[in-house]
């Protein structure tokens, strides 16, 4: 019997009972269905409640004394992962900034702005930003709430000794109760499968890493099997003072310190990171933010009754300075080029979810049939972009166009994590090209920046390869393109930030 | 003498008013105004202004003399920009100039040849005589839309017995008594504020059309405006009516414009230009103010309704009720209903809404143009009757130092908002100079000469066309009105105090 066959037999009837189970779609199975044509949407794994993270760093689990830290990663790093995150990974002290001076202004001026309502939360008690600052697992109160703060904003405090750890072990890798005692047996050959049926999160699959990622980055809906809020950052959290959310998961793979020893669960025996990693993150990063920011703006419009409120419009999906730009030359209007149906006065859809440019995905072809995808998004357009009640901005017709929209971007997702490493080289590399021959505005900061992230993305695959690397052209478009500390300011030199990006292309 | 028998009238007529239940029909006087004079007048034939222009008529060419309103109004076609005129007189021309051709071009951005100003409807309603001919638009706002569509009153209007006629009788052939300060400013308002068909939405500005903010006293006081007529000369009542009235009667177009656009299932909806320009359009950062001042009932990161027109609206009732002794004063609580919705404010404890639908608002707006209307029809009333009351000096200072602290709460801004701020300064300025001005409040100059300093649209630098916004209004800026509006409240140095 072939191998693939062989786990078949052993975990079709196991995918079966958990199919009957849980009367929800699943992600499908990547080893059994590799080609997939239909649209899936992203359906978070499920599993059991989350049990905190100091459980986990236990020092005959993962809490030895943190040797990759000193001898680099290795395939026994998950020995002491916990004592490594815990020493240099950024989400352990996500909790801890939710007692400082930042906090403290943004909870000021949302208390302000709920004049008698008589509970004024602190950020370390609200489930708006423990959701995204802590294991959101930990957040949500099924006890009654008080009486005067009715809307479900108290998280349950009883969890707040484990709010501390900040984004702990189980914020990406899943609830562990379906899992914790048993995954320390699994043996090499069953464990992808061993996924599917306890839910640990897959995150050796980039796409559902970046997905995973994008649930705090950009924000997701709720999520009742998991026990999750609502995770969403919207424009009174801005205007409270709390940054907006700018991310790119391939400069995130970047930046953070991996606790891990990178390899493809499926493929027993791969090697670390592949030299084409950095450019299949930045693609496979990019459609997963783009599904997340869809299933988002789901959430956002469907959401705003009396128990679950939300605004709508919601500015935070329009780019920030289609509205924020002072008015200064009379005789100039804003902005000079309008694509798409966008009329002048109409905002632009928020253009840190990188699909503001639908044309773009063009590109992809032939390592991906992107055309629904783009027909699918250029609807999504039409309806956030113009504001005309005829054409679709209403809330209750927003969650049909932007949930197809989702799907056609999950397909594509999916699809990429198969393709091979000198393909999406190849693919980012026509994307680029493709991006940079559309002509910036004035104020398209956010996209040079996306363009910016994908060119240095490409720039550390060919390091990977082996190819000399000269980092100073790249010091200094960052110069020009990041935003000086405190202020945003979103104009930009459009020709010679374009040149100076197109001089990157290799 | 005049004064007595005002009052005298006035009682009558609020005698009349109160007890009208239970008079039978029969007794009402024939000619009740029951509708504003000059707003939703139906078209008639539009005259051209130059058959108004015969030497012996209008076009006597002694500029600023009676006989000669339209030598005064358009003295000569080639007056620059810079030389007393009346504006309206340029009003076509402008369709013709850059920022006209190319506002048509991004309005209609699918059409090679996009629909030129000049014979485009939407621009021609207010920036020429509505329903005119071309040859008639030509003139620009030429007399027809202020004083109404003449074939009924042109062969008539000089003799004897126009002058016997009352304003009812006249307004029922098209004229309108401008001299009626009703009948003026909520015509004025039909095409400076709006009207049903008339909106200047985000679109339009977007596309490069000034915004509209309409406030009558400020124009009195412009240096190149030449006012082809005469004001009465008690300053003093007539500056604070105009003030009051002009509060009012802008609010109820914008009110109007509101309406319509809720009407059209087509219109853009949220319609941004009813919300206040620069709490959008503002540079965003750390050091920035955030949140609306005190004034914290609103949600944040939500701009304010019509601030321009709804900043003052109860300090005017106030007035109102100072000024027009024997009218009630406008009621607001219908006013207050669609400020809550319109800008999703809510009782405490309650869940924030959603923007309101347009249905949501299209129900509201009816009540309140019929409070604002009852008003105004009330005050066209008074002022057809010349019944209001002599307003004091004094009173008007205290009106003046009201306004100004309406302004504050509790020594602080009550809102951020430039439109809630200019609104109050030019609040206070109107009864400044309706108290007499320097002359009698010397200490008030100093304190309004920096407010509107510190409110004016700044230059990028010297020499260069002012922002179409207030720039970058921070702190320093905030704090320095404050500290003006602070000044003028107390009153401390009202009689000439230092700095």
């Amino acid at each position: 019997m072939s191998r693939l066959g062989w786990i078949i037999s052993i975990f079709a009837p196991a995918a079966l009972v958990l199919w009957a189970a849980w009367p929800v779609a699943e992600t499908p199975w990547v080893l059994a269905a590799p080609q997939l044509t239909e649209a899936v949407a992203y359906e978070p794994p499920v599993s059991g409640g989350a049990v905190g993270g100091g459980g986990c760093a236990a020092a005959g689990c993962h809490g030895a004394p943190p040797r990759s830290l000193t001898n680099g990663l290795d395939r026994s790093t998950w020995s002491c992962s916990a004592t490594h995150w815990l020493a240099c990974d950024p989400h352990s002290r996500a909790h801890e900034v939710l007692g400082g001076e930042l906090a403290n202004r943004i909870m000021g001026h949302l208390n302000a702005a709920e004049p008698g309502n008589p509970l004024k939360l602190k950020a370390t008690e609200d489930v708006r930003c423990l959701a995204c600052h802590t294991n959101p697992g930990l957040v949500q109160s099924q006890k009654p709430q008080p009486k005067d703060r009715p809307d479900g904003r108290l998280a349950d405090l009883t969890f707040a000794p484990l709010h501390k750890n900040g984004v702990s072990c189980e914020a990406c890798h899943g609830n562990a109760s379906g899992w914790l005692h048993e995954h320390a047996n699994w043996v090499v050959a069953d464990r992808p499968g061993k996924y599917d049926t306890t839910q640990m999160v897959k995150l050796y699959d980039l796409g559902e890493r970046a997905r995973t990622c994008m649930g705090c980055h950009v924000g997701a809906p709720a999520d009742a099997i998991r026990g999750y809020p609502v995770r969403d950052m919207n424009h009174d959290m801005i205007a409270a003072g709390h940054p907006r959310l700018n991310f790119d998961f391939a400069d995130a793979q970047r930046r953070l310190p991996p606790h891990w020893y990178e390899k493809d669960r499926t493929k027993p025996g791969s090697p670390a990171r592949g030299p084409d990693f950095d450019a299949q993150a930045w693609l496979i990063g990019r459609l997963a933010h783009a599904e997340a920011a869809c299933d988002l703006l789901v959430s956002r419009a469907s959401r705003g009754n009396e128990k679950d409120p939300a605004p709508w419009p919601e500015f935070a999906e329009s780019a920030c300075v289609s509205c924020h730009h002072v008015i200064a030359n009379p005789d100039k209007p804003f902005p000079p080029p309008m694509p798409g149906n966008r009329r002048a006065g109409s905002p632009q859809w928020q253009p840190i979810w990188p699909v503001t440019r639908p044309d773009d995905l063009d590109a992809l072809e032939p390592l991906l049939k992107p055309q629904k995808a783009i027909a699918d998004l250029k609807k999504l357009l039409n309806a956030v972009e113009v504001p005309r009640p005829k054409l679709g901005n209403k809330p209750e017709e927003m969650p049909a166009v932007a949930k197809t929209a989702a799907e056609s971007l999950a397909v594509l997702r999916q699809q990429l994590t198969h393709a091979t490493g000198k393909d999406v080289r190849a693919g980012v590399d026509r994307l680029l090209r493709k991006g940079l021959s559309t002509p910036l505005s004035g104020y398209d900061r956010d996209i040079a920046c996306q363009l910016f992230y994908g060119l240095a993305a490409a720039e550390r695959t060919r390091m990977g390869w082996g190819e000399k690397y000269d980092a100073a052209p790249y010091t200094r478009e960052w110069e020009n393109l990041k935003l000086p500390p405190g202020k945003m300011v979103f104009a930009i030199n459009p020709d010679d930030t374009r040149d100076g990006l197109k001089r990157l292309l290799r | 003498m005049r004064t007595a028998v005002c009052l005298m009238l006035g009682i009558v007529v609020a005698g009349w008013a109160v007890g009208s239940p239970d008079l039978p029909p029969a007794t009402l006087p024939a000619l009740q105004p029951n509708k504003l004079y000059g707003v939703g007048l139906p078209h008639g034939d539009v005259t051209p202004a130059t058959s108004c222009a015969a030497a012996s008529c209008h076009g006597g060419g002694q500029t600023g003399r009676p006989g000669s309103e339209l030598t005064t109004w358009a003295p000569d076609l080639s007056v620059g920009p810079n030389d007393p005129h009346d504006p309206h007189s340029r009003a076509y021309r402008v369709l013709f100039n850059q920022v006209s051709v190319r506002m048509a071009r991004l309005l209609e951005p699918d059409k090679e040849k996009p629909c030129p100003p000049h014979l485009n409807q939407l621009c021609l309603k207010c920036h020429s005589v509505d329903g005119a001919n071309p040859q008639v638009a030509a003139e620009g706002v030429g007399c027809a839309a202020c004083h109404g569509t003449s074939e009924e009153w042109l062969t008539i209007h000089y003799q004897p017995s126009w002058k016997s006629k009352s304003n009812p009788e006249k307004a029922k052939s098209k004229f309108i008594p401008t001299k009626n300060l009703v009948a003026r400013v909520s015509n004025c308002a039909t095409c400076h504020v709006g009207g049903k068909d008339r909106d200047v939405n985000h679109d339009l500005i977007a596309a490069g059309h000034p915004r509209l903010a309409f406030e009558y006293t400020r124009f009195h006081y412009q240096p190149t405006y030449q006012k082809h007529w005469k004001d009465p000369d008690d300053t003093a009542t007539y500056e604070s009516r105009a003030w009051v009235i002009g509060q009012v009667a802008s609010l109820r177009a914008a009110v109007e414009v509101l309406q319509a656009r809720a009407k059209n299932s087509n219109a853009p909806w949220p319609e941004f230009a009813g919300y206040s320009c620069y709490a959008c359009h503002q540079t965003v950062g750390n050091g920035e103010p955030r949140g609306s001042g005190t004034d914290t009932s609103k949600p944040l990161g939500w701009p304010g309704w019509e601030v321009w027109y709804t900043a003052t609206a109860v300090p005017a009732a106030l007035v109102a009720q100072k000024i027009f002794r024997d009218v009630p004063p406008p009621q607001l609580d219908h006013l207050k209903d669609l400020r809550y919705l319109m800008e999703r404010r809510t009782e405490p404890g309650q869940a924030v809404p959603k923007a309101p639908s347009q249905t949501d608002v299209l129900n509201v707006t009816e009540h309140v143009l019929s409070d604002l209307d009852r008003w105004l029809l009330d005050v066209q009333q008074a002022e057809d009757k010349r019944s209001t009351s002599p307003v004091s000096s004094e009173l008007l200072g205290q009106l003046g130092r009201d306004l100004a602290g309406s302004a504050l709460h509790d020594g602080k801004l009550r809102n951020h908002d430039w439109d809630f701020l200019a609104a109050h300064y030019l609040g206070t300025v109107a009864m400044y100079h309706a108290g007499g001005g320097t002359a009698k409040y010397p200490g008030w100059q100093d304190p309004l000469q920096k407010l509107g300093c510190d409110l004016h649209f700044p230059r990028s630098c010297e020499g260069e066309p002012r922002f179409n916004s207030p720039g970058a209004f921070g702190t320093t800026k905030l704090n320095k009105i404050q500290y003006n509006f602070g000044r003028l409240k107390s009153g401390f140095d009202t009689s000439g105090g230092s700095q």
